[in-house]
């Protein structure tokens, strides 16, 4: 028999753990992290002065938003003048005269900053060597890259906050970061999606089983127990999407359509509608009136890249995944909460919102239209709603924090393990490194999660608790068909280079998760 | 398995330093420990391509024995942990098996490999690993890889490198220090059929679990078998572009061949010894949960496909690289004085027989007769032909 100090097995740190236990210590944290965070940022943006600031992937951009929503202390800046790293090469020459900051919370050996400065040069001209163009600042930098790394004849990051760090201590920065934002309440602060709020006036139970009237909603809780609904939409007669507005030929079996519902503070919930359809590549899209006035001109026609045409075709088809969780929510339980629309920028003050920051992923979306077509929706919703019959609630699987927990951790190991293995059939056959992204769509996550008989709500669930942990990150990327044909599709892979490495270590430590016979 | 708490870090919680080399650590352990056995054995066992074989292993073979194992010690110890929602025993201190293996199986060249993973190099297989360890302080510790005398390249996977255990026979019990009850008791059962079992039964049983696995592995031997076809077609017009592309065919043909027909006959030996003389329940129901009866694979409709298949392209491999080396050397054509000639005569003459069994091919009655005059080039009239046997083969 082994005892757990048998050192030969490893031993967990137990100092490490207490910290990040420490429920007090971690709020105090919360605020001074995220006010250390908004003073570096707000240092950068007064002594350099940029006429642009570019986000760096999904969780940079969700520091940034969660800056900019706390004012504390305010930043002086608008989210017209910020861009994701994802779409940059829409914008193409715009940038080239522009003084650019890129900002990224954290840096290990800087793989994503040299793609983005990559893109930056080749398919927007940007002089990335030049010092008047460019300024590369980043919170939180890994021991490897403490001396600076060259990319692209450029030495980053020109500004950090803490440097040094060891792999520990950026773990837990990391972790730090994750939990400030998980607190925030919103899916990952991120600006990929709209979302809608509402105030729960009345049940929580019923507010959960209207949204079970046709879609299927799972529970879990993040940091401080925070509630976290998945509800799934069927690929069913009642949950078709308006293909006529989307790029011909667009597929929607398989794919991500669902409404997340996240618990925010005080009783309220933020309501984000989330559908991906597939669409196929390179192909020009000249989508209708209605939908060019809401995504505008950088999704139609030849010059639209594929990456534009696929968010814009998410956007367009998230409007319809609100309508249904608008019309189970007045059809079931029309008394239980408040909804609140998002306004414009400037009438904010009184407690609303706004959905300026989606302009970081869509550089031309009309967002007074979108205000205007959610309204719309949710007129429609309420009317439609109250001609419909109350049905029987879908039912669930019953599943706790920690089943949900353990499932998440095995998709995320089969993920790595699938990643690896398609890596090493590559290395074996001769082939380079493929490029990033490189993720598994989520037909293959599916099909993964099929073997553990897990019903899709299970799986889609776990997508979600995995993201809000950071250890799983979305992409957008082509795909072959098996008709040899290309299609844009989201892609899921693990969250960088320390996830990657410790999903990897872990299954070599507590080998992969056995689906039985 | 720990599952983290919510306010936890999810993951990274759950990880404890310094685990992986104490499982690489016992994992080579347990491996030479049953190496050891097998090097020692004095009994009769199958001979090895006519030859016996004692002391050492091939490397092929021995990555296969070590596959072998990787299988059974994963199965042996996810049977304590898997089920839905059960809550797994407290790592490190359970009585049964307390570590997986390190190793990922999974497809390098010629089927499944005990790999470790490293993101800056990429897969490094277990020959790599014992061989790169050997060279540094450590010396060779449980094994000792060596290279055969007459190579070209430092290439520990290379099939002529052969494996010998380093390990003294007084020293062997020491092996399994700190291992439990359990553990001991799996792996001095799998010394006792192990040891008995010829290299090539190794091969098989390492290289073989199920029939889906072994679809898949010489399905991967056909897609590189049909780009060289067509790339071989487009070649026979200059035997010395040809005749690498043929050699490689050889290699992939034969692999494709002993998976899909060969290998049943050695996996039949290796599996019915474990059926009948595994006694332990435990590393029984571990065995035949990893490794399907021999009927299972090789008698579906799908490898029956398969096996028709690689009967044309193995014979159609020796025979292209006998035309090339004959076409490349005239001498030969007649008189095979070397040994390298005489091995191509041999390939020439079963290719020839394999190939007018499957009625692919008229063949003309000398070497000679098939090229023109004293030059590397075939006769335009055999030249058609070989050609359209290419081709129905590629089909």
């Amino acid at each position: 028999m082994i005892a757990t100090e048998d050192c030969i097995w490893g031993v967990q740190d137990k100092q490490d753990a207490e910290t990040i236990t420490d429920n007090s210590r971690i709020k105090a944290d919360d605020v001074s992290l995220r006010r250390s965070i908004a003073s570096f940022l707000q240092s950068q943006i007064q002594s350099w002065n940029p006429d642009l600031v570019i986000v760096v992937e999904r969780k940079g951009t969700a520091v940034l938003r969660a800056v900019m929503e706390a004012q504390d202390p305010p930043i002086a800046w608008e989210w017209k003048d910020v861009v994701s790293s994802k779409v940059v090469t829409e914008l193409k020459s715009e940038l080239r005269k522009k003084r650019i900051l890129v900002f990224d919370d954290m840096m290990k050996r800087g793989a994503h900053l040299a793609e983005l400065l990559r893109d930056l040069r080749d398919e927007c001209g940007v002089d990335i060597t030049s010092p008047e163009c460019i300024r590369v600042a980043v919170f939180a930098v890994h021991e490897e890259s403490s001396r600076g790394r060259e990319i692209e004849g450029t030495l980053i990051p020109h500004a950090w906050y803490r440097r040094g760090l060891t792999t520990s201590s950026y773990t837990s920065m990391r972790t730090a970061i994750v939990r400030m934002l998980q607190r925030c309440g919103s899916l990952m602060l991120d600006t990929e999606h709209m979302e809608v709020r509402l105030k729960l006036t009345g049940s929580f139970d019923q507010f959960v089983q209207a949204l079970r009237r046709t879609g299927r909603a799972m529970i879990f809780n993040s940091a401080e127990s925070r509630e976290n609904i998945t509800v799934l939409y069927e690929d069913d007669e009642i949950h078709r999407l308006p293909l006529d507005d989307l790029p011909k030929g667009t597929t929607t079996d398989n794919i991500v359509k669902k409404c997340r519902v996240v618990g925010r503070p005080g009783n309220e919930f933020a309501l984000i509608p989330i559908c991906f359809p597939k669409i196929p590549a390179n192909q020009a899209w000249e989508p209708p009136p209605e939908v060019v006035k809401l995504l505008g001109d950088s999704v139609r026609g030849e010059k639209a890249t594929d990456i534009a045409r696929f968010y814009g075709a998410g956007m367009r088809a998230a409007l319809r995944v609100l309508r249904w969780v608008l019309k189970d929510l007045y059809a079931a339980a029309p008394h239980e909460f408040t909804l609140s629309l998002p306004g414009h920028s400037c009438d904010v003050a009184g407690g609303g919102y706004h959905l300026e920051h989606l302009k970081v992923m869509y550089p031309t979306l009309d967002v007074d239209f979108l205000n205007k077509w959610i309204a719309k929706i949710e007129r429609e919703a309420q009317s439609e709603a109250s001609r419909l019959h109350k049905v029987e609630p879908l039912s669930v699987p019953l599943l706790t924090d920690n089943e949900l927990n353990e499932r998440a951790l095995w998709l995320l190991q089969e993920i790595a393990a699938s990643l690896d293995r398609k890596r090493i059939a590559l290395y074996w056959k001769g082939k380079p490194e493929p490029k990033h992204p490189f993720g598994l769509t989520a037909s293959e996550i599916f099909e993964i999660a099929q073997r553990f008989r897990w019903e899709k709500v299970t799986t889609s669930t776990l997508f979600d608790l995995l993201i809000d942990e950071a250890t799983l990150v979305t992409h957008v990327q082509p795909v072959a068909r098996e008709d040899g044909n290309m299609t844009i599709e989201r892609t899921f892979e693990p969250d960088g280079e320390i996830v990657s490495e410790a999903i990897r270590r872990y299954t070599t430590q507590w080998g992969l998760p056995d689906a039985g016979p | 398995m720990p599952v983290p708490d919510a306010n936890r870090q999810f993951l990274f919680d759950a990880l404890l330093p310094g685990r992986e080399g104490a499982q690489c650590e016992r994992s080579l352990r347990a491996l030479s420990y049953i190496f050891h056995g097998w090097a020692h054995y004095k009994g009769s066992r199958k001979l090895y391509y006519g030859e016996p074989l004692t002391g050492e292993l091939p490397i092929i073979e021995f990555e296969k024995l070590a596959a072998f194992w990787c299988r059974i010690w994963q199965r042996l110890w996810s049977k304590q942990s898997h089920g839905k929602g059960t809550p797994a025993p407290t790592p490190g201190i359970s009585p049964e098996v307390t570590f997986p293996p390190p190793f990922v199986l999974a497809p390098a060249k010629h089927g499944k490999r005990p790999q470790r993973y490293n993101i800056s190099s990429g897969p490094i297989p277990l020959a790599d690993i014992l061989y790169r360890q050997q060279q540094t302080e450590f010396g060779k510790r449980y094994f000792d890889v060596r290279l055969a005398k007459d190579r070209t390249r430092d290439d520990p996977s290379d099939y002529t490198t052969r494996v010998h255990t380093a390990i003294p026979e007084g020293r062997r019990t020491q092996l399994l220090t700190n291992f439990t009850q359990v553990e001991r008791e799996s792996l001095l059962q799998l010394d006792e059929i192990v040891r008995r079992l010829g290299a090539l039964e190794l091969r098989a049983i390492g290289t073989h679990e199920n029939a889906t696995e072994t679809l898949a592995d010489i399905e991967l031997e056909f897609q590189e078998i049909q780009l060289l076809l067509t790339n071989i077609e487009c070649t026979l017009d200059d035997l010395k572009v040809c005749q690498p592309l043929a050699q490689v065919l050889l290699e992939y043909g034969d692999e494709a061949y002993r998976k899909s027909v060969t290998n049943r006959t050695e996996y039949e030996t290796a599996y019915n010894l474990f059926v009948t003389d595994v006694k332990d329940s435990t590393l029984r129901t571990a065995f035949l949960q990893c490794q399907e009866p021999p009927a299972a694979i090789w008698d579906t409709d799908q490898m029956k496909a398969l096996a028709a298949r690689s009967g044309r392209v193995y014979p159609l491999a020796k025979f292209l690289v006998s035309i090339c080396h004959f076409g490349l050397h005239p001498a030969d054509r007649i008189n095979q004085r070397t040994r390298l000639a005489r091995q191509m005569k041999h390939y020439w003459d079963e290719g020839i027989k394999g190939l007018k069994e499957e009625k692919l091919l008229k063949m003309p009655g000398t070497i000679s007769a098939i090229f023109e005059k004293t030059t590397e080039h075939l006769a335009p009239k055999f030249r058609e032909q070989v050609s359209l046997v290419v081709k129905q083969v590629r089909k």
